[in-house]
C-alpha cells in the first residue's frame, strides 16, 4: 500500500513538474487525430505525387525540435532536485531517465503511427504512405539512439574527457540531477534557451512580415510543432524550473492571470478599413423592393432561387460554391435567377466568394472610355479560390503573433489573426477581375445592382441577436441588429472581412469588434487613444450560434417578397446547401410535384452514440451544439409547410472511405474532388424538377 | 579573464581541431550545390533556349510577369500561347519540379553550408584569430565577447531562415502561377524576403571583414597576409550582397551572383587555412602579452 502510494505520489508530483511537456505531447497526438489534422497529413502526402517534399521535410524537422525539446525539459523536470515538490528516488533511476527519452521519441513516432494506421489514408499510394512511415520510424530510432548513446556518441567524437559543458548531462558539472539547489543553470542551458527565445522571435517576426505566404509554405502540422516546442522550453523552464529551484510554485497560472489582467487593454481584434471606401447607400431598400426592381424583366411564373448555406468551416464554404457553380454548369443563366444568398459562417464565405467569381459573368467590367464591354476574362471559379490553404496562416496566427499580442498592453492589429483568413481569402480571389472581395459590401454592387444579395448572418455576442451583414434594409427582420450603419466600423470593411464577422470559428477565429467608424480628420493622439482603449460597440461571433442554416434569414426575406404581387407570381425555390453528411433524412424522395415532400422526420435516422464520460459536464454543452441541428430541421419543415416552398435540401457527399469531409479551414486534393463530384450526384433527385440540363 | 570562455568545452576544442575537415566539406558542398543548382536552372527548364529562371523570377516585378516566366519555363518547347491555359502541361504542379529542385538544393545544401561556413568563420575570427577580449578590461568595440559572438551568429542564423523562406515561397507562388491564384502582394512578400536575406548576408559579412581587419593588424608576415585574405573573402562577399540588396540585382544574374559569392568563401577558406597553417605559438603568446584569449 505504501508503496502505491509512493508510485501515486511521484506521479502527481512528476506531472506537475511535466506539465509543459505533457501537456505539448497531448496538444500534438490531438492536432494529429482529428479529422482536419488527419487532412492536413493527407495534402502532405499527396503533395508526394506532385513531387513536392516540402511539407513532409518540415514536418519532420519540426518534430525533431518538438521531440528534443520536449525530452530536453522533461529530463531537467524530472532529475533536478526541487525542495518543494521532491520526487523519491534518486535523480538517475530508470523512470526519471527514461520517461523524458520515451516521451521525447513519441512525437515522431505518433506521426508514423497516424500514417501508417489501417484505413486511415486509403486512397494515398501505400508506397508513399510506408515510405513516409518509415521515415518518421527511422527519425524516432535514431533519436532513441541519441537519447540513450549520446554519451557513447560523445566519447567516439570528443575522446574519453569529452565534457560537453551540460550538453550530455553524463558529467557532473552540468547533469541536472547534480546540480545543488540555488546554483545556476549551466552555459549550454541558458544559451539554449536564449537561441530558443531568438529563433521563436524570428520566426514570430517571419510569419507576421509573411503572414498568409510562408505559413502555406511550412504547413499546418509543422508550424504547430514548431511553436509547442518554443513554448514548452519556455514554460518549463522560465515558469517550472527556475522558480520551483528557488521555492516557488509554477507561475504559469500567474502569467496567465497578467494576460487577462492586460486583457482590456490589447484588443486587437478591430476592424480593418477597406482601402477603397465607397460611400454608404442613405437609402436602404428593402428585399420587397429590390426584388420589384430585380426581377422586373422576369415573365410570370418563372422560377427565381434564394440560397440558405448552412455553416461548418471550409467544408460548407467549398460545398456552397461547388453546388452553385454546377447549378451554374446544368442551368445556364442561373446565377441571374438568384435573388439572394443568406449564408452562416462557412456557407457564407462560400456565398460571398461564388457571387465575387460571378461578378464578372453578370456585369463584366467595362475599361473606361471603351464602347463595348471587355471580353470576359473568366478568373478563377469559386471553388478555386476555396482550394486554397486557410488554415496554416491561421494557425501560425495563434500560436505566434495573436500569442505574443496577449502578453503585450497595447493592441498590435497586424498581430491578429483573423487576417489569415480575411486577408486569405481576398489574396485568393486577387485575380477575379475587379477585385470584389476588397470592396466594401456597398462597392461590391457598385454598377452591377444583378448581383444576388448577400445576406451574411452573425450572431452579437452581448444579446444572442442575430445580426444580417447587408446592404438590404433590415428593418422587416425579427429581432435582428442593423451592422450596416455609416456609424459602424462593419461599413468600411471589405466583403471578405464581413463574411470572416459571420465565420468566427472558436479558437482559431477571435470574436469581432465592432467599433464607432473612425472620423477621417482623427488626429495621431487620438489614433492612438483610439486604438488602446477603443469604443467597442459589441462583438460578433459565430452566425452559426443563432441558426447555422440560413433558413431563418431565407425565408424572412421570401416572407418580404410574397407579400407583393409580383413576389406571388413567380415561382421561388429555396436552396438548403447543408454542410452535414447525415442530413438527407430531412426530405423524402424528391418528385415532380414536391421536391422535398413532407412529412419531415423529426429525428436523425442514427441518433449518434451517447457518451459515457463526464456525464455531469457535456450533456449541457452536447445539447447546446446539437439544438443547432435540431433548429435547421424545424425552418426546413416549416419552410415547406407554411410557405409551400419547393425546398431543395443538398447534403455534402460521404467519401468513398465513409468518411465526412473535416471541419476545418483547409482541404485535401482528395476531399475536394470527392466534394465535387458528389455535387452532380447530389442534383440528380431534383434533375427533372428544376429541368436541369444534365 | 573571462570565465565563461575559458570554460573547457570539448565541442569548442573538437571543432577548433576539425576546422579544416569541415571547412572543407561545407566549402565542398557549397560549391557542389551551387554548380547543380546552376546546371538545372540553365538546362532543366522546359523552353527552347537556356533560362535563367532564378534570375527572371528575381526580376519579376508583378505577379503577371512571374507567371509568365513559369509558363515559359515549364510549357512544351516551341508552343508560344498567348495565355497559360493553352498550353498548360499535363499535370501542372509536376512541371515545375525543376524548380522544386533547385529550391529544395538551396534550402537543404546551400543554406546549411553557407550558415556553417559564417558561423565558423565568425567562431574562428573571434576566437582563434586573438580577437577575443576580457568584457571587464576596457576594450576596441570591435573586438568580440561572447554574446555579440552570439549575436553575429543570430545575423547568419536570420540570414538562413528568410533563405528558406523565400524559397518555400518562391515554389508555393510558382504553384498559384500555374492555378492563375498568383497575387501582387505574393510576389512582394518574395522579393521582401529576398531583400532581407541580402541584407543579414551583407551585414554578416561586413562584420567578418571588420573581425579579418581587425585580426590581421595584429599579425605580422605570414598572418598578417592570411588575414588579407579574409578580408578580401568578406569583402567579396559583402560588395555581391550589397549590390544585390539595393536593387541592382535587376541586372544580375542570380547563380552568376552565387557564384561570386561562392568565390568569396573560398577567399576566406584560403585565408582561414593560411592563418591555421602558420604556428600558433606567436598568436598565443602575443594574446597573453595583451590579456586576451586564444584557444
Amino acid at each position: 500500500m505504501r508503496a502505491v502510494s509512493g508510485y501515486l505520489a511521484n506521479f502527481i508530483r512528476g506531472s506537475t513538474r511535466c506539465m509543459f511537456p505533457i501537456a505539448s505531447l497531448v496538444v500534438w497526438l490531438l492536432l494529429l487525430v482529428i479529422p482536419q489534422g488527419n487532412d492536413v497529413l493527407r495534402t502532405a502526402l499527396e503533395r508526394l505525387q506532385d513531387n513536392s517534399v516540402s511539407d513532409l521535410v518540415f514536418l519532420g524537422a519540426a518534430s525533431l525540435l518538438l521531440s528534443l525539446s520536449i525530452w530536453y525539459s522533461m529530463r531537467w523536470l524530472l532529475s533536478a532536485e526541487m525542495a518543494s515538490l521532491p520526487l523519491s528516488g534518486p535523480p538517475d533511476s530508470f523512470s526519471r531517465i527514461a520517461l523524458p527519452r520515451i516521451a521525447g521519441a513519441a512525437v515522431p513516432a505518433l506521426v508514423m503511427v497516424v500514417v501508417a494506421w489501417p484505413g486511415n489514408f486509403r486512397r494515398v499510394p501505400t508506397t508513399s504512405l510506408w515510405l513516409v512511415a518509415g521515415a518518421f520510424g527511422a527519425l524516432t530510432l535514431a533519436l532513441l539512439y541519441f537519447f540513450w548513446g549520446r554519451a557513447a556518441l560523445a566519447t567516439w567524437l570528443f575522446g574519453p574527457t569529452g565534457d560537453m559543458n551540460g550538453a550530455t548531462g553524463r558529467t557532473a558539472s552540468g547533469a541536472p540531477g547534480t546540480l545543488a539547489e540555488g546554483q545556476p543553470l549551466p552555459v549550454f542551458t541558458i544559451r539554449l534557451l536564449g537561441w530558443t527565445l531568438f529563433i521563436s522571435g524570428l520566426l514570430a517576426v517571419v510569419f507576421l512580415l509573411f503572414g498568409l505566404t510562408v505559413p502555406r509554405a511550412v504547413g499546418a502540422a509543422a508550424i504547430a510543432a514548431l511553436a509547442l516546442a518554443s513554448i514548452n522550453l519556455f514554460g518549463s523552464f522560465v515558469l517550472t524550473y527556475l522558480p520551483m529551484r528557488n521555492g516557488l510554485p509554477p507561475l504559469a497560472q500567474w502569467v496567465l492571470l497578467y494576460a487577462v489582467a492586460i486583457g482590456a487593454f490589447n484588443d486587437n481584434h478591430g476592424p480593418r478599413d477597406a482601402k477603397v471606401l465607397t460611400p454608404v447607400v442613405a437609402v436602404r431598400t428593402s428585399p420587397a423592393d429590390s426584388f420589384l426592381s430585380w426581377s422586373k424583366d422576369l415573365p410570370d411564373g418563372a422560377t427565381y432561387y434564394i440560397v440558405a448555406a448552412e455553416g461548418g468551416g471550409l467544408r460548407a464554404g467549398f460545398w456552397t460554391a461547388a453546388i452553385l457553380q454546377e447549378m451554374e454548369k446544368q442551368l445556364p443563366g442561373f446565377s441571374q435567377r438568384v435573388f439572394a444568398l443568406s449564408g452562416v459562417s462557412g456557407g457564407a464565405v462560400g456565398v460571398a466568394v461564388w457571387a465575387a467569381a460571378s461578378r464578372e459573368r453578370l456585369c463584366p467590367l467595362t475599361p473606361a472610355g471603351a464602347v463595348a464591354p471587355a471580353p470576359v476574362s473568366g478568373g478563377p471559379s469559386a471553388t478555386k479560390i476555396l482550394a486554397s490553404d486557410f488554415l496554416a496562416p491561421s494557425i501560425a496566427g495563434l500560436f505566434y503573433d495573436d500569442l505574443t499580442q496577449r502578453f503585450v498592453p497595447f493592441p498590435f492589429a497586424p498581430l491578429d489573426r483573423s487576417r489569415g483568413l480575411e486577408e486569405g481569402w481576398e489574396r485568393a480571389a486577387y485575380r477575379v477581375p475587379g477585385r470584389p472581395l476588397e470592396s466594401t459590401m456597398d462597392g461590391f454592387y457598385e454598377g452591377c445592382d444583378r448581383l444576388p444579395e448577400l445576406l451574411l448572418n452573425s450572431t452579437v455576442a452581448e444579446t444572442g441577436q442575430r445580426a444580417i451583414l447587408t446592404r438590404l434594409s433590415t428593418t422587416g427582420f425579427v429581432d435582428t441588429y442593423d451592422l450596416h450603419r455609416v456609424q459602424l466600423s462593419t461599413s468600411r470593411q471589405t466583403v471578405a472581412a464581413l463574411a470572416l464577422q459571420s465565420a468566427r470559428f472558436p479558437l482559431i477565429t477571435p470574436a469581432g469588434s465592432v467599433r464607432e467608424a473612425p472620423a477621417d480628420d482623427q488626429g495621431v493622439f487620438a489614433r492612438f487613444f483610439a486604438g488602446w482603449w477603443p469604443d467597442t460597440k459589441l462583438r460578433l461571433v459565430d452566425g452559426g450560434y443563432f441558426d447555422n442554416s440560413g433558413i431563418q434569414t431565407a425565408l424572412e426575406v421570401l416572407t418580404q417578397i410574397q407579400s407583393t404581387p409580383k413576389g406571388k407570381r413567380l415561382k421561388p425555390v429555396l436552396l438548403v446547401i447543408s454542410s452535414e453528411a447525415g442530413e438527407q433524412h430531412l426530405c423524402g424522395p424528391a418528385t415532380a410535384d414536391a421536391l422535398c415532400p413532407l412529412p419531415l422526420t423529426t429525428q436523425p435516422q442514427m441518433p449518434p452514440p451517447v457518451w459515457r464520460w463526464l456525464h455531469e459536464s457535456t450533456p449541457p454543452l452536447r445539447g447546446l451544439f446539437n439544438v443547432r441541428d435540431s433548429h435547421i430541421r424545424i425552418l426546413a419543415k416549416r419552410a415547406v409547410r407554411e410557405f409551400g416552398l419547393q425546398v431543395v435540401v443538398l447534403p455534402p457527399p460521404l467519401s468513398v472511405d465513409g468518411l465526412e469531409a473535416p471541419l476545418g479551414w483547409a482541404l485535401s486534393t482528395r476531399t475536394r474532388e470527392d466534394l465535387l463530384d458528389g455535387a452532380p450526384v447530389s442534383l440528380k433527385p431534383y434533375a427533372a424538377a428544376l429541368r436541369l440540363q444534365k | 579573464m573571462n570565465d565563461k570562455a575559458r570554460t573547457p568545452n570539448a565541442l569548442r576544442n573538437w571543432l577548433s581541431r576539425r576546422m579544416h575537415v569541415l571547412l572543407l566539406v561545407l566549402g565542398l558542398a557549397l560549391l557542389v550545390a551551387t554548380l547543380a543548382v546552376w546546371t538545372v536552372d540553365r538546362f532543366g527548364c522546359r523552353a527552347e533556349t537556356s533560362c535563367d529562371t532564378l534570375g527572371s523570377l528575381n526580376r519579376a516585378a508583378d505577379a503577371e510577369q512571374f507567371e509568365a516566366v513559369i509558363w515559359q519555363t515549364t510549357s512544351e518547347p516551341g508552343i508560344q500561347a498567348a495565355t497559360p491555359a493553352a498550353h498548360a502541361p499535363a499535370s501542372a504542379t509536376v512541371a515545375i519540379t525543376p524548380l522544386r529542385w533547385m529550391m529544395f538544393m538551396d534550402s537543404m545544401a546551400i543554406v546549411p553550408a553557407y550558415l556553417g561556413l559564417l558561423v565558423i568563420f565568425l567562431v574562428f575570427l573571434s576566437r582563434d584569430a586573438a580577437v577575443w577580449v576580457d568584457e571587464n578590461r576596457g576594450s576596441p568595440w570591435w573586438f568580440v565577447s561572447d554574446w555579440k559572438l552570439q549575436l553575429a551568429c543570430g545575423l547568419a542564423v536570420a540570414a538562413a531562415i528568410f533563405d528558406i523562406a523565400e524559397n518555400g515561397m518562391t515554389v508555393r507562388a510558382a504553384e498559384d502561377a500555374l492555378e492563375q491564384l498568383l497575387a501582387d502582394p505574393t510576389v512582394a512578400d518574395v522579393h521582401l524576403a529576398t531583400r532581407l536575406k541580402w541584407t543579414f548576408i551583407a551585414l554578416t559579412s561586413a562584420l567578418l571583414g571588420v573581425r579579418a581587419l581587425a585580426a590581421s593588424r595584429r599579425e605580422q608576415d605570414m598572418r598578417r597576409e592570411a588575414g588579407h585574405w579574409l578580408v578580401a573573402g568578406a569583402l567579396a562577399c559583402g560588395t555581391t550582397f550589397l549590390l544585390l540588396l539595393v536593387g541592382e540585382y535587376g541586372q544580375f544574374d542570380m547563380v552568376r551572383s552565387i557564384g561570386a559569392v561562392t568565390f568569396g568563401l573560398e577567399l576566406l577558406l584560403v585565408g582561414t587555412a593560411l592563418w591555421k597553417a602558420t604556428s600558433a605559438d606567436d598568436a598565443i603568446s602575443h594574446s597573453q602579452e595583451q590579456g586576451t584569449l586564444a584557444t
